[in-house]
């Protein structure tokens, strides 16, 4: 039993260690980048970098959760565009609406998330068809409903969210994002729900046996990481000042490279919150250092699949 | 055992072949239905031209689902086919110069490179032990982000003898089309009866059972990935043959087109089991549906709603199959036994 504690809590230090490394090879990067130029060190960079990650570290918790069971959730570019695109149509730029847009708008992508799960877990369709599946159809109907063009523009005061200033340069998002990170620490650590989801990953068949409703956890993480990508769109059209087509494409490899450079197992069961957010921070400050670099955006596709690549496959050949 | 349930010795090959092939059968039956109904919806007989459409619109569609079909029986899955199929389409746009004599030269490197990117994939995915969808869904990534690098936006020059090849027609009402699926079918009827096809049955039903029978599974699924690789090149080349020019974005629709044409085939997830027709028929009646909807005249704009909702209708249906078919068993043995 004593051996069995011993064993829990290397494994523990394990995890923590390769947080620790992904955070020193963050600030690697952080002080290579003053090489391109000494600006990297203002600290309206750092801010700048921070605020940038937020939409990783959202989208990343999301499938975080969904990595954790076992699963993948493909169907995120589009959760965000389509929060984006409704967020601009429905209100029209205007403050006053905000108060019923906002809701709307994180119900339809929890929407999303029950479809999601529901075919995951009740139809047992395999969790990358499904999400990849989902994706298109969102897209379609979206398509369908906006005849290829969105209208409208982001209210201020998703702006003022994203890019206002509280004190000292801080923008109310990061308080935001910073609630959401405790949250997701508190519930995946403290909460019988976390531990559930980490035997499900561990293994289903363990869990179910065991007496946990399967079915329903599966589908309550495919609507956590949908709601997230909602938030996530809402963020980025708040970010970009208006919602186009197609926004949310480039967050599709982020998510999952920021899961599993954080030190996630990809099969499921492994895997902690806050490794989400170094990875989430890391990959940003190497897609800064790319963009100064003035590299096409086509390469930073390739570094990220590399990064996943190199990550996953230390991960298998170190646990 | 299936013979044991039903209660019947049976002998001869043609009914065993479809009963373990059931859903191979539905597919084509169904097939036929919806070129009955194409039929009956442009209101006369099918002209030349139609046939010749129809049958050169499905080619690069079958290729890469034979290649998806292969890693999927193997038991693993593969994202990457749109990918390899973009980067053979730029750089044939980019290299191809019109020289019959050098552009086959071209054209066989080509295809040896998408052999090799596959090869990749089965090198990550066997040796280096990555998961499979996360192996291929990173190298998807890598080759468009080559490919857009190569070729920023849609140009590049293909030459004329190319779509002549594998669009055109040589000898009167047979579109050369024709020919190329004849050798294709001829292909995978001996491939489906030689070791190494059995071999990817045996790793995707049972990888544990493969290795114990003396497979070299890791080698094997090199193979595999590699094999899929060139039917992604072989795809790759009939699509530029199509289109008549490159483009970097060319391939993000058959991510999905070929997983479901895939599954709308007959070949359900988790290995072991299906055929390598299914590549075919699937692909042919994803076509088929998609100038049906055409001809009735809904719009392109609702085409990924369409296609995404096959493929969730077919995943669904046959991972609810097994259920459906124990409880046929069920209610059969119950009228025997009862």
């Amino acid at each position: 039993m004593r051996n069995l504690i011993n064993k829990e809590k290397i494994e523990i230090n394990r995890l923590d260690i390769s947080i620790y490394l992904i955070i020193f090879i963050t600030l690697v990067l952080f002080l290579l980048s003053g090489f391109i130029s000494t600006r990297f060190y203002r600290f309206s960079n750092i801010l700048m970098i921070l605020r940038l990650s937020t939409f990783f570290v959202i989208v990343g918790l999301g499938q975080g959760f969904v990595i954790l069971t076992g699963g993948i959730d493909l169907s995120i570019p589009w959760g965000m565009t389509t929060a984006g695109i409704l967020l601009t149509t429905l209100s029209m730029g205007n403050d006053d609406t905000l108060i019923w847009v906002v809701p709307v708008v994180l119900l339809s992508g929890a929407l999303v998330g029950l479809i999601n799960g529901i075919g995951v877990a009740y139809l047992n369709i395999t969790p990358i068809i499904m999400t990849l599946a989902m994706n298109v159809i969102i897209r379609g109907l979206i398509l369908v409903a906006v005849f290829g063009t969105p209208r409208g523009i982001t209210p201020p005061m998703i702006t003022q969210m994203m890019s206002g200033n509280m004190i000292f340069g801080i923008s109310p998002i990061f308080v935001i994002v910073a609630v959401i990170i405790f949250l997701s620490i508190i519930i995946l650590k403290k909460t019988t729900y976390g531990r559930r989801i980490y035997a499900i990953g561990n293994s289903s068949q363990a869990a179910y046996l065991s007496g946990i409703n399967v079915n329903i956890h599966l589908v309550s993480v495919y609507i956590i990481s949908g709601f997230l990508s909602a938030l996530g769109g809402i963020m980025l059209t708040g970010y970009s000042t208006l919602a186009f087509v197609n926004m949310g494409d480039p967050y599709l490899l982020p998510s999952i490279a920021a899961v599993v450079v954080g030190g996630a197992s990809i099969v499921g069961g492994r895997g902690k919150p806050i490794g989400t957010v170094a990875g989430a921070v890391l990959l940003t400050v190497l897609s800064t250092i790319l963009t100064a670099l003035l590299l096409p955006a086509a390469i930073r596709n390739i570094i990220y699949g590399l990064v996943i690549l190199i990550a996953v496959f230390l991960s298998s050949k170190f646990n | 055992m299936s013979n044991r349930l039903f209660g019947i010795q049976n002998k001869n090959y043609a009914l065993q072949h479809a009963r373990r092939n059931f859903s191979l059968w539905i597919s084509l039956a169904l097939l036929i239905i919806i070129l009955m109904i194409y039929q009956i919806k442009s209101e006369s007989v099918l002209n030349e031209f139609q046939i010749k459409v129809l049958i050169n619109g499905g080619m690069a569609l079958s290729f890469a689902s034979i290649g998806l079909a292969m890693a999927i029986i193997s038991g693993g899955f593969d994202v990457s086919v749109g990918s390899i199929i973009t980067l053979v389409n730029v750089i044939a746009s980019i290299t191809l110069k019109g020289q019959v004599f050098s552009d086959i030269q071209i054209c066989l490197v080509l295809l040896l490179l998408g052999t090799l990117l596959g090869a990749v994939n089965g090198f990550l995915i066997a040796y280096a032990g990555i998961q499979p969808i996360i192996a291929t869904l990173a190298s998807n990534f890598v080759w468009f982000g080559v490919s857009l690098l190569l070729l920023p936006k849609p140009g590049g020059y293909i030459p004329q003898w190319i779509n002549v090849l594998f669009q055109g027609t040589y000898i009167k009402r047979f579109p050369n089309a024709i020919f190329w699926l004849i050798l294709l079918i001829i292909f995978i009827i001996y491939f489906q009866r030689t070791k190494f096809c059995r071999s990817i049955f045996a790793i995707g039903s049972d990888p544990e059972a493969a290795c114990r029978n003396g497979i070299n599974i890791k080698f094997t699924l090199l193979k595999v990935y590699g094999l899929a690789g060139l039917f992604y090149g072989i795809s790759g080349i009939f699509l530029t043959a199509q289109t008549t020019s490159g483009d970097p974005n060319i391939g993000i629709p058959f991510m999905l087109l070929s997983v479901a044409a895939v599954v709308v085939g007959g070949t359900p997830f988790g290995g072991g089991r299906g055929s390598l027709f299914s590549g075919i028929t699937g692909a042919y009646i994803i076509r088929l549906l998609d100038s049906v909807l055409i001809s009735i005249g809904i719009t392109s704009y609702f085409n990924d709603i369409f296609q995404g909702s096959i493929l969730l209708i077919a995943v669904a249906v046959s991972s609810l199959m097994p259920k459906i078919k124990m409880m046929i068993h069920k209610r059969r043995r119950g009228e025997k036994f009862d």
